[in-house]
């Protein structure tokens, strides 16, 4: 038994223990999840290789596997789920930090899974349990974006398990490695993949419901599905080149929304996809340099963007909105939560000394390497870009810019001590670049700090704050305005009832009548036959349809035999 | 009060403007004593990095502005359902 304990996949034990957590009183209770934490992070200690694979009914399943690239995304989701337990402090209901742990747990579990089925399961507990965090806001707006979200993610495990049955069907095999896109099965798994990472026109469900969710839910769901889905990404299709133009477009058109959105938690929302597509080119190139590039941007965009989701929570919780258009102002009544979301900002923006530097410079040598000018043009953007919407848009429209007249108070100690943490990650990382390479799935000797790359880096940045305050000076930058912003959710919102419903309805109604005509004729039948049964010849003893169908039944079975003999 | 935090804050940002334009033009002093040995050739160009993202950045802007005719609806566009 103990044995078998000691194999559990890292994140197993934290599902298991996330509803008896619910029994256990308030500050007791984080202090119970975040130990929780601990024993599944023990379980990492257990080193690469596979710990614990059965067999049933034939199929080899492998619970828990470890290597070099599911530890990096381990660790950093280990972290991730503890700074929400801390974060999420001031809240005394257990809804959303026990299904925050069940979330976390079932996502870490996903990471260990070796085969296709295991990877299911999980996959699919990572949706049902991070409904709860968009539910957990209780308004209508959020029931109906939580219903939405869990379609849609139900769905991507639909497209995974029947692609992994085609799969099955092909090699024979389970095992979740390395696939080449060809058979169907492999594109559904592909596809699978593709809406949890919002692929473009797959990601209306990401800007629908993380804004919708609570305060701490934001920051519990930043951190988890969608990495996950680069994880898979980048155990399954490294190197694929369809990938490398699937995450231009994806870091490039989640820019102009970001631009003109108004609700602060959506532009996040926003960036966070446009972030995801640095690291699906990156697993596009799928050099060494490449996946390292790829992996080291999730690991430090995890953090950067839970800090960020982090402090306009803190913002949401005390003002009581996050519309730009409404806030302004508010640096001097939360000023810690101010500098805490400039580092979170410098960071997305990848100013030297911060984590995304040395990140994302991984990714654009690698580009560089390879000699993909255009991904790296449009990569280099995007970074242009991510400067503008996340680095400047965030802090200034929030704590600074036009006052909003809000009076509050600085964020609650939980909050506080959290985004503390994480800003201190993300100075360290970018500080300490080493340390943070080595712990990547691929040895590599690189060095990001060289005078020319910082220099470069530094007038991209340098110059695209300028053309904000240009185009701020001369008002030229579009005003906040309260509004609602279409993205491809609208396909499935709007233009699907207006297209399907009247499909539907005439569809329904001639089948309603169609089945009118058939139980007409039936009824004739019936009518006739009864006429005929009931006849005094027949007998009163035995119900007349019965005999009949015995009737028909013995001579369609002398047909058979009489074909199947001649 | 709130006048003189007002007038503090004009003041701020009129240096912060200040501050900017003169860490612009020393990156671009810079460039004349730094390599920036470039990745791809189009990076060769001088004052590259500075001209791309200035562009680029006005550019998202203009390009937001056309999509918000396109795609912006009033808040309460899904309400109904």
């Amino acid at each position: 038994m103990a044995e078998l304990f000691l194999n559990f996949p890292p994140g197993l034990i934290m599902v298991l223990l996330a509803i008896p957590a619910a029994l256990v009183p308030h500050h007791y209770r984080q202090l119970f999840i975040l130990s929780v934490i601990a024993l599944s992070a023990f379980f990492l200690t257990a080193g690469p290789g596979v710990h614990w694979e059965t067999e049933i009914s034939g199929f080899n399943l492998i619970l828990n596997r470890s290597d070099h690239l599911t530890l990096p995304f381990a660790i950093v989701f280990h972290i991730a789920a503890a700074l929400n337990v801390i974060y999420g402090w001031h809240e005394p209901k257990p809804l959303e930090h026990c299904s925050g742990l069940a979330y976390a747990g079932a996502a870490i579990a996903a990471l260990h899974a070796g085969d296709l089925f295991s990877l299911f399961i999980w996959w699919e507990l990572t949706a049902v349990t991070s409904v709860f965090l968009i539910l957990a806001s209780g308004s209508n707006q959020a029931k109906y974006s939580a219903m939405r979200y869990l379609i849609i993610q139900v769905l991507s495990g639909m497209f995974l398990l029947s692609g992994a049955v085609l799969v099955f069907q092909d090699s024979g095999s389970l095992a979740f490695d390395k696939m080449n896109l060809g058979t169907v099965g492999t594109w559904l798994i592909f596809v699978a993949f593709g809406v949890k990472a919002a692929f473009p026109f797959l990601n209306g469900w990401l800007q629908d419901s993380y804004p919708e969710s609570t305060v701490i839910g934001t920051v519990m769901l930043s951190a988890f599905t969608t990495k996950l889905a680069i994880y898979a990404f980048a155990r399954g299709f490294p190197g694929t080149d369809i990938l490398i133009i699937i995450g231009c477009v994806m870091t490039m058109f989640p820019v102009f929304f970001a631009v003109i959105e108004n609700d602060m938690r959506r532009v996040l929302s926003y960036s966070l996809n446009n972030q995801l597509g640095f690291m699906v080119v990156a697993i596009g190139v799928g050099t060494e340099l490449a996946i390292n590039g790829a992996v080291a941007h999730a690991f430090a965009h995890i953090i950067y963007k839970g800090l960020l989701f982090m402090s306009m929570g803190a913002v949401l919780y005390r003002v009581g909105t996050v519309k730009a258009s409404e806030l302004g102002g508010l640096y001097r009544m939360m000023p810690l939560t101010c500098i805490f979301c400039i580092i979170g900002a410098m960071s997305i923006s990848a100013f030297p000394l911060f984590s995304g530097f040395a990140a994302k410079s991984l990714i654009m040598s690698s580009l560089g390497y390879e000699g993909l000018v255009y991904a790296y043009l449009v990569l280099l953007a995007a970074s242009a870009g991510v400067l503008h919407h996340s680095g400047i848009k965030i802090p200034y429209f929030a704590f600074f810019g036009h006052d909003g007249g809000h009076q509050v108070k600085e964020a609650p100690p939980g909050m506080i001590v959290a985004m503390g943490i994480a800003g201190l990650l993300c100075i360290l990382i970018g500080v300490l670049p080493s340390l943070f390479y080595s712990i990547l799935p691929y040895q590599i000797d690189y060095n990001p700090y060289d005078a020319g790359h910082v220099l470069a880096q530094l007038q991209l940045l340098i110059f695209s704050i300028l053309a904000f305050a240009f185009l701020m000076t001369f008002k030229i930058y579009p005003p906040e305005l309260r509004s609602t912003v279409l993205n491809s959710d609208w396909f499935y919102r709007r233009m699907l009832p207006a297209v399907g419903w009247p499909i539907l309805s005439t569809v329904l109604s001639v089948w309603g009548s169609f089945l009118r005509k058939v139980r007409g004729i039936v009824n004739v039948a019936w009518d006739a036959i009864d006429k005929i049964m009931h006849s005094p010849w027949a007998g009163p003893t035995i119900s007349g349809r019965a005999v009949l169908i015995q009737a028909v039944l013995l001579s369609f079975l002398l047909l058979i035999v009489y074909v199947a003999a001649g | 009060m709130r006048d003189s935090i007002s007038n503090k804050l004009s003041v701020l940002g009129s240096r912060s403007k200040l501050v900017l334009i003169t860490l612009a033009f020393l990156l671009l002093v810079l460039e004349f004593f730094v390599h920036r040995h470039a990745e791809t050739d189009v990076e060769n160009i001088f004052f590259f990095p500075a001209l791309y993202a200035f562009v680029i950045c006005v550019a998202i802007v203009l390009g937001g502005i056309v999509l918000r005719k396109l795609v912006m609806r009033r808040e309460d566009y899904y309400d109904n359902g």
